[in-house]
């Protein structure tokens, strides 16, 4: 009786967390969907596609509406238009950091695990530096000092993420550079070159991979905060983080309704929610995966 | 016959981990002023305990760990100072096998790439490398079928043949064999042993035979050299050395091997514990069922006490006296 219990949490365990990582997936697709087939769902009015229609001059916003399903935010910038394209940013944004942030953290990390001594030293301690620091404040000190715009958003969040990755691959590099792999390689006569990209690297660069791709709900929520305070894209940008910047004057609603204006914060924040919901769904079946004491 | 490889006086110590940022640097000896020779077409035996520096000394020959003082002579050639185009030529001519077949693969490699890797480091031209291959899985006993395999499709005994074969893709004139068939199952070992046998006589390669296990040794070995405490403590003939081991240490080695009879132990070699804070004396001192004060000092060195009979023990004359020789028992 007891066992079948046990069996029966198990079982039921397993559905579970398998159902949430396809509900994180299906989440996912779909937003990879919207991203790709933005101009069709939305299609653009003028030549820059990211830039988002306005409809009048008026700064109250409007409800939603037949025109504008999703409502217009202040100075009249269409919501729907908004969320679409706003996807394609949060992807671009996400991916070009992870992009960025790996190379630098594979090379860094790499060639410190590798070389070892005082190579080693100096990078794991300007690591350590850069990680004593809450991401998001150092994040936001380099925009400043870089001035505001998606590139710079993408080159500070990069710049903060980097270390962790170089981390993560500097162990594992040093686990493989002790195989007998690499001893009878250089007994071969190979250089550092043929050794590093042959042998330590297939063997020590996926799970940094996985790790850091899973990274990209975080760091997309990152880039929002960004925004939020003023230091991402230019104004009238199809980004979420600056919709929901663009929301702040109108959170109270009116002093009758004070609900008045709720698709202004509501609607760009689910569309983050469910971004970065989705992309934790996925992280945490993935972890459970690479989770060496489950298997 | 020609000396393929001399090595000469070779030391390595290691830098022990600090107790704390002020205390000083302790060393730790791995290798201790050993010099061995090997001639073309010769198996050296290596023997000694767990931690008594083959693997380091191997590690020295191959150039993976540099020592720190002494000459390792390849061809000739001192491998220690070499730089370069030389390095690279004189690295060819050493290849490796390792104990653990699983370690010495790559895993994301399949057998095609591992075997060819040494051909295409060297830039051999690729009509070239496709005949080795062909001809090294013949010489080695794999299927040409299993080219697009990878390791962990292999058993331990065929992921040693795969390690063989890349061992010979260059040709070289030694091969170190660091416990070739310590981690294979027993009725594989002796393939694995009469492959490596088949294979000297084919191709002419030196063979430095590292074990613990000394009856394996005997099998495929011409000279035989036991280390202990990092220090060639006897050096001789795998015949000569059977017939009439003279150290101690070789003594309690040959012992554990031919006695597996528990009763038939000779009982003058027992686990010996001696006083460990002896006074300056022989690194195996601690051990030795013989060691008296006078004799057993630490500047003893391999003496030839007969005809290509090295060892390392001023008191290996009285010790005749004491076991007999071992044909009389
Ligand atoms: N890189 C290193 N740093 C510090 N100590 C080392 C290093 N390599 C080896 N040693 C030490 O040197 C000693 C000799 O090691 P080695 O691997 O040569 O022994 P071995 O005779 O091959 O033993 P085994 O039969 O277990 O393979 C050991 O005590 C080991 O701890
Ligand atoms: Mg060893």
């Amino acid at each position: 009786m007891k066992f079948e219990n046990l069996k029966k949490s198990r079982t039921f365990k397993r559905f579970r967390k398998n159902k949430t990582s396809v509900i994180g997936a299906a989440l996912l697709l779909s937003f990879v969907f919207l991203a790709v087939f933005a101009p069709i769902v939305s299609p653009p009015a003028s030549s820059d596609s990211y830039l988002i229609p306005q409809a009048g001059y008026s700064q109250e916003p409007a409800p939603p509406s037949k025109e504008h399903i999703f409502g217009t935010t202040e100075q009249q910038y269409d919501l729907f238009y908004a969320i679409v394209w706003g996807t394609r940013t949060a992807f671009k944004i996400g991916v070009m950091v992870v992009f960025v942030s790996l190379l630098l953290g594979i090379t860094i990390g790499g060639l410190a695990g590798f070389y070892g001594g005082w190579i080693d030293e100096i990078t794991m301690r300007f690591t350590d530096i850069i990680l004593s620091f809450p991401g998001i404040v150092l994040a936001v000190v380099i925009v400043a000092m870089l001035g505001p715009g998606i590139e710079k958003v993408i080159i500070a969040i990069a710049a903060v993420s980097w270390p962790g990755y170089a981390r993560l691959l500097r162990g594992d590099v040093l686990t493989v550079k002790n195989f007998d792999f690499v001893a009878a390689s250089r007994t071969m006569g190979a250089g550092d070159f043929w050794i590093f990209i042959k042998h330590i690297l297939p063997n020590s660069i996926y799970p940094v991979i996985i790790v850091a791709s899973l990274d990209i709900g975080s760091i997309v929520l990152t880039a929002a905060a960004l925004s939020f305070l003023g230091l991402g894209s230019p104004a009238g940008y199809a980004d979420w983080g600056q919709i929901i910047a663009m929301s702040r004057n109108w959170i109270l609603g009116t002093s009758s309704n004070p609900f008045a204006y709720w698709h202004t914060l509501l609607i760009p924040g689910t569309a983050i929610f469910l971004f970065v919901l989705s992309w934790n769904l996925i992280g945490d079946a993935f972890r459970d995966i690479l989770d060496p004491r489950q298997q | 016959m020609k000396k393929i490889l001399e090595i000469k006086n070779v030391s390595k110590k290691f830098a022990l981990r600090k107790d704390n940022f002020f205390s000083a640097r302790k060393f730790f000896t791995a290798v201790d002023n050993v010099s061995l020779s090997l001639k073309e077409n010769q198996t050296l035996g290596i023997v000694g305990e767990s931690g008594s520096g083959k693997t380091t000394l191997a590690k020295l020959i191959l150039d993976i760990e540099k020592p720190d003082s002494g000459e390792i002579l390849i061809d000739g050639k001192d491998i220690t100072r070499a730089k370069g185009k030389e390095l690279k030529e004189l690295r060819r001519q050493t290849q490796v096998i390792f104990q653990d077949p699983y370690s010495s693969l790559n895993p994301r490699m399949n057998v095609e790439n591992i075997i060819l890797e040494p051909l295409q480091i060297n830039k051999i031209i690729k009509q070239e490398q496709i005949k080795i291959l062909h001809s090294l899985l013949n010489s080695v006993g794999l299927p040409q079928n299993c080219l697009k395999k990878y390791p962990h499709e292999f058993s331990g005994g065929q992921r040693q043949r795969i390690a063989i074969a890349r061992a010979l893709a260059l040709k070289p004139k030694i091969i170190i064999a660091d416990e070739p068939i310590s981690s294979l199952d027993v009725s594989i070992q002796a393939q694995i042993l009469n492959l490596l046998k088949q294979i000297k006589d084919e191709m002419r390669v030196s063979y430095i035979f590292i074990s613990h296990d000394l009856s394996a040794v005997c099998h495929i070995s011409d000279k035989i050299a036991v280390m202990n405490k990092a220090a060639v403590v006897e050096l001789a003939p795998a015949e000569e050395l059977f017939k009439n081991p003279l150290h101690p240490y070789t003594q309690l080695l040959l012992n554990s091997v031919c006695d597996a009879d528990p009763e038939n132990k000779n009982d003058d070699i027992q686990i010996i514990q001696n006083d460990s804070n002896l006074s300056p004396s022989c690194a195996f001192a601690e051990r030795c069922p013989l060691y008296d004060q006078k004799h057993c000092l630490s500047e003893n060195n391999l003496s030839e006490v007969k005809k290509e009979h090295f060892v390392k023990c001023a008191l290996s004359s009285q010790k005749k006296a004491l076991y007999g020789d071992r044909n009389e028992n």
